[in-house]
């Protein structure tokens, strides 16, 4: 009899454990609203560096600093992003939201680093007999940051992002702008409602 | 005789309706959800232009409930015809704002076209 039981209740937690599993199971799907993606404690996830280019690219515009080129659109180069995180990252994630948000507003032109592009447009100045080097009015440079810290099992995350915007004419400055993203909890969460 | 101008008229009337019964438009600028609908008071919203011709918008939302709350929200730019404009960072932001008091939440357009914008506040908890 106690031999049919334990049986019997072997097979019940093996259902049970089954269902569990399967209940557990999320089919693959496309994720198209933010609010839905992962959002993971001591990592910059795709939705920050939207949020971080967002920030800086409201303070760049409402500087006026891109007003300042005598040409319209004036040349620009994205030169360095150092990584200053622990993490391995591609610092194009944010580069190329602002590359192409500054070529949308039309003030700004960014230099291409297309080796066969720069080769025949050399071409065509050589033809047209101008030497003089195409050189950017403004440079793009930048860093970004990571800093950590914890109480209990609670654990923080901020990622800071810094960018300059340099005018070569004169090596200075022309604008500096930093974004934040902090993130807090004791695990990654599936979506923003944690 | 006299019927007919008045039976055109009610036609062309008819014409028309039908051709707009397709396209549902709405000048709902700002859209909310959850508590917002009812305890998100949308105290200000200033359109400015920024670096010449770059549509700025700044809302001021305030939390009239009694504890402090987040929301998540969402610019969306449209240009003179109505026709989204595609934005590299758009997407949701979350904003925490405290009992009682109000943030500004701001959007700037990247493409001069831009002519309106839609805002959408949603709960985020």
């Amino acid at each position: 009899m106690n031999h049919v039981l334990s049986s019997s209740s072997l097979v019940i937690a093996l259902a049970i454990g089954a269902f569990g599993g399967v209940g557990c199971q999320q089919n693959a799907r496309v994720v198209t609203d933010d609010r839905d993606k992962i959002v993971s404690i001591d990592q910059i996830d795709v939705q920050d560096w939207s949020n971080a280019a967002d920030q800086v690219l409201q303070q760049l515009f409402a500087s006026g600093a891109l007003d300042t080129a005598p040409v319209k659109p004036a040349r620009v180069e994205v030169t360095r992003v150092i990584n200053d995180t622990t993490q391995r990252i591609d610092t194009d994630l944010l580069t190329q939201k602002i590359k192409i948000a500054l070529q949308q507003s039309g003030k700004v032109a960014f230099a291409s680093s297309d080796a066969r592009a720069n080769e025949v447009a050399d071409y065509e100045d050589f033809k047209a007999g101008d030497d003089a080097p195409r050189l950017p009015y403004f440079v793009i440079n930048g860093k970004i940051l990571e800093i950590r810290t914890s109480a209990g099992s609670t654990k923080q995350s901020s990622f800071v992002f810094q960018l300059n915007l340099v005018n070569t004419a004169q090596s200075l400055d022309a604008w500096s702008g930093e974004a934040e993203v902090t993130k807090q909890g004791t695990r990654n969460a599936k979506n923003s409602k944690g | 005789m006299k019927t007919t101008p008045r039976l055109l008229t009610v036609l062309a009337v008819l014409m028309l309706c039908g051709c707009y019964a397709n396209t549902v438009t709405s000048n709902q600028r700002i859209r909310k959800d959850g508590w917002l609908s009812t305890h998100a008071n949308i105290r200000v919203v200033r359109e400015t232009a920024v670096s010449d011709d770059l549509l700025r918008i700044d809302v001021e939302v305030e939390n009239t409930l009694p504890f402090d709350t987040r929301f998540d929200y969402k610019f969306e730019f449209l240009d003179a015809e109505g026709r989204m404009l595609f934005g590299p960072t758009t997407g949701f932001r979350q904003e925490q704002v405290p009992a009682g008091a109000f943030v500004t939440i701001t959007a700037t357009a990247t493409d001069p076209r831009a002519a309106d914008f839609r805002l959408t506040l949603t709960n985020a908890d």
